[in-house]
């Protein structure tokens, strides 16, 4: 799950928060209701998870309940790879 | 104790605060600053009188639900919707909205197929538009139609789309609060709320943090509105009056500024709902700082954005991104973009009753879609600047990012001229302007038009470096915050203020303008959310639900049947010896057909007789006969007389409602000239001018015949006929009610003076104060010039609460007091001038 997580989190920085701490980014930083995940950057992250992990994810699954922090999407993935 | 809201939908950080948790004084905090802006919704008179009728509701109901246990809000929340719609609306149309709200609610848990389900909803839909737009005459108030659409119009197709998707069944009261909610009694204009979100907020938050957000919002809502408003009265220009680059900038502006009224409605509804523990996030976003398009399209009408995501953008591109991320990308943002006309066309038909398909409608959102799907598939490819909440840019990038955002702003302010203009031939004429620069230009206006963009560009560098101090955290400092503010715009706008401050003060002042614009009042521009907004025109139902109007208010003078047509010159005339309900009293008529006590047709041996001229103010409507300023006039008059004055004196009102002044010389031709009066007095007021302008124009556009050859000849000099483009014949003419203004008045002076009558001019002020778009110190100098004796009335008004001067709350005619504040005030001036009491041929 941690890894996940460090997974999930190293994308993010790199790709939507260059330049910025790791330590700013906790698993429970707001990514969609803070605006650092738009709808582009949500699509892409869907992408990079769906490809890291093995996963397929539904449209519906990309909402705040699911994508608005790092914990959550680490959840869902865990979900998604118990089926 | 600790709650999970409804199982499954909480987010794990909500179920660790307490709902039941009560601490006095933050409640009291809370209720001081609930008080306060209701009390600025009373002063500014924001929205309409149920705007303020909602408020006191749902701050009272707040007040109690604050003391409810937790398990009897949502309940207590329902109750108060609804009652709330019968309080506002009536048993009748409430009852009707519920019924048919749950017939469509019902219809969604049928336990049939899904496939099923959604095909009856479309199949009632149908029938309910067919219904809307009169092809099957429904049998329920026209009144209800705009709130009904609201509630379920785009909340249908969510609850729709979360009942199939989400694995837990709502409450029965979680979906019909989500239908009946409390704001949207008064305002059909609605955020999508979005049902998933509207269940998973609720208490997800510490209680007061709720609360407290909710008063913020509801207070920066109010204020917006405010803002709103001074934009509307001081800004609002029509294409007619666009000659040069100055107008044209000017033109420019305004449209987009105007939206603040619906991010203003949105925090208010938002904020109202955040009182009974709906936890809903932002609809709006500092929308005119964007820095690109798809920027606009995340900080604008944010929920409208949401709903096209969850319904239309998402499920479309992962239907297609097996084809390619960037075609799936485009596809879904055009799907987006149509879904998103054709919803606003459709909005348009349940508020409005017929179907909006304009062109500059389809361009405007043609256009931006090609702007934020380029936009979009750059920013996939290539990323953007994203900062993490609360931190700031370096100054490189701030620099950038303002430059970026008053760009867009620009571009978005021509972009919604557009689609505000009446059409596009009348849009891209207005282009012409553009190389003309003015002769004379104001400073004024120049420094406004730079200033504008400037302050973008500023609050965007303020917003990228983190300046802007954030709200008060502690409930009772943002009481505090919220107190100060509320005093500061009540005694700013008060009278006594704002009059001392001379321009500035007007431009204050307009914020207390409830009324239209100059340029509306002449039915001119509006845009697609004004013309949704402004109840008081689409559904006058609705407004007369609003304002506690009776529904037989609107008519005029023919529909109430108090008039009748006579011929082409004057528009229509009082019945004589009538006694008919007319704007709330009886109006009773002499057998010559005025609203006035009976008169002999040839005045009395040694009566000095005054025919009043006017319209609808002079005949005194809505009050009664004995109660106007002529008839309180005539009995001081008779009553105080002098030593050795007359026996007598006459006042006959020959006023009537709707008349305008280029009437009023058939009027005196026609009628008044039999009854032999010593003096006539003509009622004016300001912006007179604009009145026969408007006349004129009218005429011309519609092609009717003008009543005089010195009209005729005006309109021939000014090139105009009705074959062409209304904006061309409107901006030929402006300008020329000054000059036909003249022309009434030398013409009214020759023809009293022609029957041995005097001429005076009675200068009677409007009680809502409204800027003038004139000079109306100009209107009197040519009244005195075309040798009126001139009574001025400037000021007789100037009490305390005008408001209180009004017949009603809807209509600003003068009431019985203010006919007594006229009638002081002209018998002074009156007694003052005794030569306008002795001219003519008196009969001793």
């Amino acid at each position: 799950m941690d890894d996940v997580k460090e997974t999930i989190r190293q994308f993010i920085l790199s790709t939507y928060l260059p330049g910025e701490s790791a330590d700013n980014l906790r698993d429970d930083t707001p990514l969609m209701t803070s605006g650092v995940l738009d709808s582009l950057a949500t699509l892409g992250l869907v992408s990079f998870v769906e490809r890291e992990f093995g996963i397929e994810l539904d449209a519906y699954e990309t909402g705040v309940e699911t994508f608005d922090r790092i914990e959550d999407i680490a959840a869902l993935v865990a979900r998604k790879r118990s089926h | 104790m600790s709650i999970v809201v409804e199982r499954g939908t909480a987010l794990k950080s909500a179920v660790t605060h307490s709902p039941d948790r009560v601490s006095l004084r933050e409640f009291l905090a809370l209720i001081v600053s609930l008080a306060f802006v209701a009390a600025l919704i009373q002063h500014f008179g924001l929205e309409s009188d149920a705007f303020l009728r909602l408020a006191i509701l749902s701050f009272a109901g707040f007040a109690v639900h604050y003391f409810l246990p937790f398990r009897l809000r949502f309940p207590f929340f329902l109750l108060l919707s609804v009652s709330t719609i019968g309080l506002l609306l009536g048993v009748v149309p409430t009852l009707w909205i519920a019924g048919l709200g749950l017939a469509l609610i019902g219809l969604c848990h049928l336990p049939v197929p899904f496939g099923i389900r959604v095909a009856l909803l479309v199949l009632a839909g149908s029938l309910l538009a067919m219904l809307r737009v009169d092809v099957i005459t429904a049998p329920w108030p026209s009144a209800i139609w705009p709130i009904l659409g609201s509630m379920f119009m785009f909340r249908l197709v969510i609850y729709v789309y979360d009942l199939r998707h989400e694995s837990t069944r709502p409450s029965v009261w979680s979906s019909l609060s989500y239908f009946f909610l409390l704001p949207n009694v008064c305002f059909p204009l609605f955020p999508v709320v979005d049902f998933k979100t509207f269940r998973r907020t609720y208490y997800n938050d510490e209680r007061h943090r709720i609360y407290h957000v909710g008063v913020q919002w509801i207070f920066r809502g109010v204020v917006q509105l405010i803002l709103y408003r001074i934009v509307y009265q001081n800004l609002v220009t029509d294409p007619a009056s666009v000659v040069n680059a100055v107008d044209l900038a000017r033109y420019l502006i305004w449209p987009f500024l105007l939206y603040l009224r619906v991010s203003g409605q949105f925090h208010v509804i938002v904020g109202l709902l955040h009182l009974f523990g709906f936890n809903l996030p932002e609809t709006h976003h500092s929308y005119y700082l964007t820095s690109s398009f798809t920027d606009f399209w995340r900080r604008i009408n944010i929920y409208w954005k949401d709903f096209m995501m969850k319904v239309f953008y998402y499920p479309a591109y992962f239907a297609l991104r097996k084809r390619g991320e960037t075609t799936a990308l485009v596809i879904s943002t055009i799907a987006v973009f149509a879904a998103t006309w054709v919803f606003h066309s459709y909005q348009w038909l349940w508020f409005r009753g017929d179907v909006l398909l304009a062109w500059n409608d389809v361009l405007f959102w043609t256009v931006l879609a090609l702007f934020v799907v380029l936009n979009s598939v750059y920013e996939f490819r290539r990323g953007r600047q994203r900062v993490l909440a609360g931190r700031s840019l370096p100054w490189n990038q701030t620099l950038t990012t303002a430059l970026r955002t008053v760009g867009m702003y620009v571009f978005i302010s021509i972009l919604w001229s557009l689609w505000s203009t009446d059409s596009l031939r009348t849009w891209t004429s207005l282009w012409i302007a553009a190389g003309r620069w003015p002769s004379d230009p104001s400073p004024w206006q120049l420094a406004f038009i730079v200033a504008v963009p400037l302050t973008v560009g500023l609050a965007a560098v303020g917003a990228s470096r983190a300046w802007w101090p954030g709200w008060p955290s502690s409930i009772e400092r943002s009481a505090a915050l919220i107190v100060v503010s509320a005093a500061v715009l009540a005694v700013g706008s008060s009278s006594m203020v704002y009059k001392r401050l001379g321009a500035t003060g007007e431009l204050i002042a307009a914020a207390r303008f409830g009324g239209l614009n100059r340029t509306d009042m002449v039915g001119l521009e509006r845009g697609y959310y004004e013309n949704l907004m402004g109840i008081d025109k689409f559904n006058g139902e609705l407004w007369a639900l609003y304002t506690n109007r009776p529904p037989d208010w609107a008519k005029g003078v023919i529909e109430a049947g108090v008039g009748r047509r006579v011929d082409d010159k004057l528009p229509w005339e009082l019945l004589p010896s009538s006694e008919r309900r007319f704007k709330g009293v009886m109006l009773r008529t002499n057998q010559w057909g005025m609203h006035d006590k009976e008169y002999s047709k040839l005045p009395p041996p040694g009566c000095y007789r005054i025919a009043l001229l006017g319209a609808s103010h002079a005949m005194g409507t809505g009050v009664e006969r004995e109660q106007t300023f002529e008839a309180q006039l005539e009995q001081r008059l008779n009553r105080d007389q002098e030593p050795g004055g007359r026996r007598c004196y006459e006042i006959l009102n020959f006023a009537v409602y709707g008349y305008n002044p280029i009437q009023q010389i058939d009027l005196l031709d026609e009628r008044v000239a039999e009854f032999r009066p010593n003096a006539i007095l003509y009622v004016a007021h300001p912006e007179d001018s604009v009145r026969v302008e408007r006349f004129v124009t009218q005429k011309v556009q519609t092609g009717a015949a003008l009543p005089f050859e010195y009209l005729t000849n005006l309109v021939k000099e000014a090139g105009v006929d009705s074959s062409m483009p209304e904006r061309v014949i409107s901006q030929r003419l402006s300008g020329s009610g000054g000059k036909i203004l003249a022309w009434v008045y030398q013409r009214l002076v020759a023809d009293t003076a022609r029957h041995d009558m005097c001429a005076g001019l009675l200068f009677l002020p409007m009680i809502a104060e409204v800027k003038s778009a004139v000079d109306v110190n100009r209107e009197l100098e040519l009244a005195r010039e075309a040798g009126f004796s001139v009574f001025d009335m400037s000021g007789v008004y100037d009490v305390p609460d005008r408001n209180s001067l009004w017949i009603a709350a809807w209509d600003a005619h003068p009431n019985a007091k203010a006919h007594a504040l006229i009638a002081d005030r002209l018998y002074g001036q009156v007694r003052e001038r005794k030569a306008f009491l002795s001219c003519g041929q008196p009969e001793n």
